[in-house]
């Protein structure tokens, strides 16, 4: 990808990129109730893998290792298979559900690593560096990247509209949820979707070890600044779309500096300036 | 079908538990009439609100002969069976006002996609009223008093019209105020034919507040009128030598 192919692109890789940031913070916002945050890093992490064997697929088929869809689907098969190892693996009770986390999460990023070592030696691999994935790279991403971005955004956020009222009623009172007939399980599930897809639309922009900071950062800022479930979700949409915005144009200004470690600065500066109004509001109350 | 012989909730050879293998409550058999008002009573640890998350289904492990909700099975009478959960296992920080919550009530008969109609949602500020927190619709759920919380939760309950309310320990931890109006509203319903099932620690309120009572340590040790459930030899096996003070009452 040329220098001045990606000015071509600078508008759309904007658009992308906020909308993936406003998608992050109102996914993250039912993330964050449910308490499943580290799940977000757990499939983050995940990725990787079959991100490394979408492209060793592609290329065996003659697809081509760096086919957009194929790294999407490859990435979210394995996000979704750690995501569900988690509270698989909290049942059983000696381990918990936090022990659970950091061995899945350990588990397949290394499993990850090991195989993007194989794909950097691939002739077609090399030049797709391990860095670009790992910490994000908004002008590695060419036009069948950002359309990719764009259509997964719009489907994943339409299906968080849609269940709105299920999915908050369970994070609020899981056991009135099923007395009430709700599919929890379901719900739950919808949720877990509705994480990995997040986290590979934006893997390429965010890089998959801070990807979790855009979907929880956002959200936890907006929580520190109250009110009900809508405006929530609505103020972490916005901080989202801003830092991921001020994410791209700094790392874009300073050379070398990567898009995801940018937007994860941006986001938890946002996050700092709520503290202080959540830390007074309490003591209001108090 | 909902006839007035039907009990409001029958349960036969109840035996549940968290763990395949190690039951917390064993052979439970009650039937409450309808109208009627029951405290389920029992040391702690006894099983009491195992018992009545089995029923509805909450509990992993639930083997049953029969679990019946005014007559029928639980998934039909769902939108007529109201489960107040205790107020501790509830996020209380989640970002929702008094009213968001009350208007939750509606959803066991709207289900995931009916829209909330301006009538209904009348209905979910009528029953905060009821509750005496018509002027705390807005207020953050958070902000709330813990007795407060707790008549959010019944408010709810009241939404949802329901002819059965299971409640789990609503007069836990919370003040003279909340517990008597608390106490005056469960009453109202049972005076409009609704039948109520509330799990109960305090051995002294029992008396006041319920007319009827079950008497659990894992398995039924006493049940029927309060009068006759609460004797010291009941109470004694149910709670060892240490319940003879709380028992002192009995007339």
């Amino acid at each position: 990808m040329t220098a001045s192919a990606i000015g071509a692109n600078t508008l759309g890789v904007l658009a992308g990129c906020m909308l993936f940031g406003a998608l992050a913070g109102a996914v993250g916002t039912f993330v964050l109730a449910r308490r499943r945050a580290l799940v977000a890093d757990v499939a983050g992490h995940a990725a990787l893998p079959g991100v490394a064997l979408a492209f060793l697929a592609g290329e065996a088929l003659g697809l081509g290792g760096r086919t957009p869809w194929l790294l999407l689907l490859g990435g979210a098969a394995t996000a979704l298979l750690a995501a569900w190892c988690v509270p698989a693996l909290s049942r059983l009770r000696r381990i918990g559900p936090d022990g659970a986390t950091a061995v899945v999460l350990a588990g397949f990023f290394g499993l990850g690593a090991v195989l993007f070592s194989i794909v950097q030696g691939h002739p077609a691999g090399s030049q797709g560096g391990l860095r670009t994935l790992l910490f994000g790279s908004a002008a590695a991403m060419g036009r069948a990247e950002v359309v990719a971005l764009l259509a997964l955004a719009t489907a994943t956020l339409a299906l968080l509209i849609l269940f709105l009222r299920g999915l908050t009623v369970v994070a609020f009172d899981e056991d009135f949820a099923r007395s009430a007939g709700l599919p929890v399980r379901g719900l739950d599930l919808l949720l877990t979707l509705l994480l990995v897809a997040t986290v590979v639309a934006g893997m390429q922009m965010a890089g998959i070890v801070l990807v979790v900071a855009m979907l929880i950062t956002p959200a936890a800022a907006a929580r520190n600044l109250g009110g009900r479930i809508g405006r929530v979700t609505a103020i972490a949409a916005i901080v989202g779309a801003a830092t991921a915005a001020a994410g791209v144009l700094a790392s874009r200004a300073i050379a070398g500096v990567p898009t995801g470690a940018a937007m994860t600065l941006a986001a938890t500066a946002a996050f700092l300036v709520t503290v202080p109004y959540a830390h007074f509001a309490r003591g209001a109350r108090a | 079908m909902s006839g007035a012989a039907t009990p409001a909730l029958e349960t036969r050879g109840l035996t549940a538990g968290y763990l395949r293998d190690e039951p917390v409550v064993r052979d439970i058999s009650f039937s409450l009439a309808r109208g009627s008002m029951t405290a389920l009573i029992g040391p702690n640890g006894a099983g009491k609100s195992t018992l009545i998350k089995a029923m509805l289904g909450l509990v992993p492990f639930v083997a049953a002969e029969r679990i019946a909700f005014l007559g029928t099975d639980l998934a039909t009478a769902r939108d007529r069976v109201a489960y107040i959960p205790q107020r501790s296992q509830i996020d209380w920080n989640f970002p929702a006002s008094a009213l968001d919550i009350v208007e939750m009530g509606l959803y066991p008969s709207l289900g995931l996609f009916r829209r909330v109609r301006r009538e209904t949602r009348e209905k979910a500020r009528e029953a905060l009223a009821t509750v005496g927190l018509a002027d705390a619709a807005r207020t953050q759920i958070g902000e709330l008093s813990g007795g407060q919380q707790q008549r959010v939760l019944v408010a709810r309950a009241l939404a949802q019209d329901a002819e059965l309310f299971i409640l789990d320990e609503p007069f836990a931890n919370i003040d003279a105020f909340t517990e008597t109006s608390l106490a005056e509203v469960l009453r109202g319903l049972r005076n409009r034919g609704r039948t109520i099932l509330a799990v109960h620690h305090d051995l002294r309120s029992v008396r006041t507040h319920f007319d009827d009572a079950i008497l659990l340590s894992h398995t039924i040790v006493a049940q029927g009128a309060v009068t006759q459930v609460m004797t010291d030899a009941t109470l004694a096996q149910a709670y060892g030598f240490h319940a003879e003070g709380h028992a002192g009452t009995h007339a």
